[in-house]
C-alpha cells in the first residue's frame, strides 16, 4: 500500500483529533505533552499495524520511535510492506 | 544521629554517601552532598516565602531530580508535602490543591499554564530562570535563579516524628481521591522494615517507574536515599525500554505491578533478544494479586532474581510479605506480615478466624498512617479501635481495616480472596471475581481480565468478564466453551466484552470501577 509522508502524517493527526480530543503537529512532543500515554500506545501500535499494514517487531517500540508523529511516520516508512 | 524526620535519612547519608550519584535520571546525576545542599536552599526558601509549619506544598512534576529536592527541601521546611500526579487532568489537579488547602506549588512553568486555576497559590517554578528570583506582581519565584545565587542554609527543625511529612491522593480516573496523612515515623519506618526484608544496602541501584504519590513508589525513594543506594529514575512507556535500562544501568531492586508484568509479558510484543539480568537482585510485587500464571512467567524471565510478592494499602503503607524461596510451593500467597506488624483475619463476627475461613484482612503494628485528610466519616470507617482488646478496651488503640478479604493456611501463610465489597452473589454462590479473572488469564488470546457482577430482573447477579486482548474481535463463544472445560458452571461468565487496552489509574492500575460502568 503505497502511502505518502504526508497522508500517514494527516491520518495520524485526525487519529490524536478524534482519540485525545487534542491538535498535534508533526513536531509535538507525544509523551512529554501527554498525548499518548503508555496505555494509548499499544492501541496506537495495532492502528498503525492495521491501516498500513506493516508489523513491528519489539525492538520497533521504544521511546525514541515514538516521540513525535514525525518518528512515527520515518519508522513506518522503513517497515517493507 | 538518629533519623526522627524524613530529612534525617538524607543527612546521615550524605555523612556516609556523600559523594556517591544518589539519584540518576538520563543523564543527569547527583550526589548524596549536594542533594542535601539543594535541599537545604529549597528548606530556607519556603520559609522565606512565608510557608509555615505544618502547611501543605504541592509537587506538581514529572519524574525527576526537582521532585527529590522539592520533598526533602520541604521537609526542612517543617512544612508537608503533597505529590501531584502531572498525568491528572486539571479539575483533579485543583481538587487537591483545595482538599489540602495546600498554600505553594512547586511546578513548572509549563504545567501551571495547563493547570491554571483560581486558586491563591505561591508558585515556584523549576525549569527555568526568570530575569530575577521573585516576580512579586505573579507571586511566582524561579528555582533556578535561586539555587545559583543563594547558600545551603542552616535549619533548625521544630518538628518530630507524630507531625505530618506527605499527604498521598491516589485516584481513580473519576471521583474525588481521598488524602491519606503519612508521618514522618510512617516514612522512616517504612524504609527500615522494608529495607530489611528485601535487604537492601548501598550497594542497591532501584529503578523508580513508580509514581511518587503512590506510597509503593513513595518509599522506594525512601528505602534507597537512607541505605545510601542509587534511586534510577525511569518513566516507564514501553517493556522494552525498562528491559534495556535496566540491563545497561545493572539494576539490581525492579518493584513493579500487574501491570507491568502483563506489558513485559504481552505475547504480541515478546522480546525476543535474551537480556543479562544477573544484576537484578529482587524484583517486588505490590498494588494488586498477580495471576499464578504470571508469576511462573516472572520466574522464567527472570531466572536468577528473588520475587517477592507483597501486599499493603495505603492507609497502612505495607502489610504482608511472602519470602522468596516459598514462591515455588505458594505463588498465590501474600505471605505473613512483615516486621513489626500484626495481621488479624476477621470473621463476620469480628473473632478471629480459622485456617482456610474467610476473613476481612486487618493490620495491626507499624505504619498505621493518621488517617484521611479531611475526611472525618471514612477516617472512621477504616481506622477503628482494636476489636480484641476485650474487656480492657477503653485502651486506645487503632487498627486498620481494609476491606479486604483473605484466607489464611495451617502455618499462616495469606491469600487474597478478593476486595469485601467486589464478592459476586450468583446462582447462590459467593464468586471471588479474582478466581474468575485468573481462570480467564490462563487462557489463550486473554492478556488481562477484569471480571465483575451484574445485577439482572431475578436480583441474582451474573459474572460479566472485561477481557483485554490484542485480536481485533473476541470469541465470546469460544471463550465460554474454554471456561466450561475447566470451571463449574457458576463460575462461567455470562457476559463477554473486549478492549484493546485497560484503562489505567494515574498510579498505572488498572481502573476496575471505570471499566464496571462502561459494561454494566
Amino acid at each position: 500500500m503505497q502511502v505518502s509522508t504526508a497522508e500517514i502524517e494527516n491520518r495520524l493527526i485526525d487519529y490524536f483529533k478524534e482519540k485525545v480530543d487534542t491538535v498535534v503537529d508533526s513536531d509535538t512532543l507525544l509523551l512529554e505533552e501527554k498525548v499518548i500515554d503508555s496505555m494509548g500506545v499499544i492501541e496506537l501500535v495495532a492502528f498503525l499495524e492495521e491501516t498500513y499494514k506493516v508489523e513491528f517487531i519489539d525492538d520497533d517500540l521504544t521511546v525514541d520511535n515514538f516521540k513525535t508523529i514525525d518518528s512515527i511516520v520515518k519508522l513506518i516508512i522503513s517497515k517493507p510492506r | 544521629m538518629r533519623n526522627y524526620l524524613i530529612h534525617n535519612l538524607l543527612e546521615n547519608s550524605a555523612i556516609g554517601y556523600s559523594d556517591k550519584v544518589a539519584v540518576k535520571h538520563g543523564d543527569r546525576i547527583i550526589n548524596f552532598k549536594q542533594l542535601l545542599d539543594e535541599s537545604k536552599k529549597m528548606g530556607p526558601l519556603l520559609k522565606k516565602y512565608g510557608v509555615k509549619r505544618g502547611e501543605r506544598v504541592g509537587i506538581l512534576l514529572d519524574k525527576s531530580i526537582e521532585q527529590i529536592i522539592s520533598f526533602f527541601g520541604i521537609s526542612f521546611a517543617d512544612a508537608a508535602s503533597v505529590f501531584i500526579n502531572p498525568v491528572l487532568k486539571k479539575e483533579q489537579v485543583e481538587h487537591i490543591i483545595r482538599d489540602c488547602d495546600a498554600k505553594l506549588l512547586i511546578c513548572t512553568k509549563r504545567e501551571w499554564e495547563r493547570n491554571k486555576m483560581d486558586v491563591p497559590l505561591k508558585i515556584i517554578y523549576m525549569d527555568e530562570a526568570g530575569k530575577e528570583e521573585v516576580e512579586k506582581e505573579n507571586d511566582v519565584v524561579w528555582w533556578q535563579n535561586v539555587r545559583q545565587e543563594s547558600e545551603p542554609g542552616e535549619v533548625k527543625s521544630v518538628q518530630i516524628s507524630d507531625d505530618i511529612a506527605n499527604i498521598i491522593y491516589t485516584s481513580g480516573s473519576t471521583g474525588k481521591p481521598k488524602g491519606v496523612v503519612i508521618t514522618h515515623r510512617n516514612l522512616i519506618e517504612g524504609a527500615e522494615i522494608v529495607s530489611s526484608y528485601l535487604e537492601i544496602t548501598e550497594k542497591d541501584k532501584i529503578i523508580s517507574i513508580l509514581p511518587f504519590n503512590f506510597d509503593y513508589g513513595l518509599n522506594q525513594l525512601t528505602t534507597s536515599i537512607s541505605k545510601g543506594g542509587t534511586l534510577v529514575l525511569q518513566k516507564f512507556f514501553l517493556a522494552n525500554d525498562l528491559l534495556r535500562v535496566i540491563e545497561k544501568e545493572k539494576i539490581t531492586g525492579l518493584a513493579g505491578m500487574n501491570p507491568i508484568w502483563v506489558k513485559i509479558f504481552n505475547e504480541k510484543f515478546q522480546a525476543t533478544k535474551q537480556y543479562d539480568f544477573s544484576q537484578l537482585r529482587y524484583i517486588t510485587n505490590s498494588g494488586g494479586k498477580v495471576p499464578e500464571s504470571t508469576v511462573r512467567k516472572m520466574q522464567a524471565f527472570f531466572p536468577q532474581t528473588k520475587i517477592y510478592l507483597m501486599y499493603g494499602l495505603t492507609e497502612a503503607f505495607r502489610s504482608t510479605f511472602l519470602p522468596p524461596e516459598e514462591i515455588d510451593r505458594r505463588p498465590n500467597s501474600i505471605g505473613k506480615a512483615i516486621p513489626n506488624v500484626e495481621i488479624l483475619v476477621l470473621n463476620e463476627k469480628g473473632e478471629e478466624g480459622k485456617p482456610g475461613e474467610v476473613g476481612e484482612l486487618v493490620h495491626r503494628g507499624a505504619l498505621i498512617t493518621r488517617g484521611y485528610w479531611n475526611d472525618p466519616e471514612k477516617t472512621e470507617k477504616i481506622f477503628r479501635k482494636n476489636p480484641l482488646l476485650k474487656d480492657q478496651n477503653h485502651l486506645n488503640e487503632t487498627v486498620v481495616y481494609s476491606g479486604d478479604l483473605v484466607t489464611k493456611d495451617e502455618e499462616g501463610f495469606l491469600y487474597y480472596v478478593s476486595r469485601k465489597d467486589s464478592m459476586i452473589k450468583t446462582m447462590g454462590y459467593r464468586v471471588s471475581p479474582t478466581e474468575v479473572e485468573e481462570s480467564l488469564i490462563k487462557l489463550d488470546g486473554v492478556v488481562d481480565a477484569v471480571v465483575f457482577g451484574k445485577e439482572i430482573e431475578t436480583g441474582d447477579q451474573i459474572i460479566v468478564a472485561v477481557i483485554q486482548s490484542n485480536s481485533k474481535e473476541g470469541d465470546e463463544k469460544q471463550l465460554m466453551a474454554q471456561c466450561r472445560k475447566t470451571l463449574p458452571e457458576y463460575l462461567v461468565p455470562k457476559e463477554f466484552h473486549f478492549e484493546r487496552e485497560f484503562p489505567k489509574t494515574a498510579n498505572g492500575k488498572v481502573d476496575r470501577s471505570l471499566l464496571q460502568k462502561k459494561w454494566d
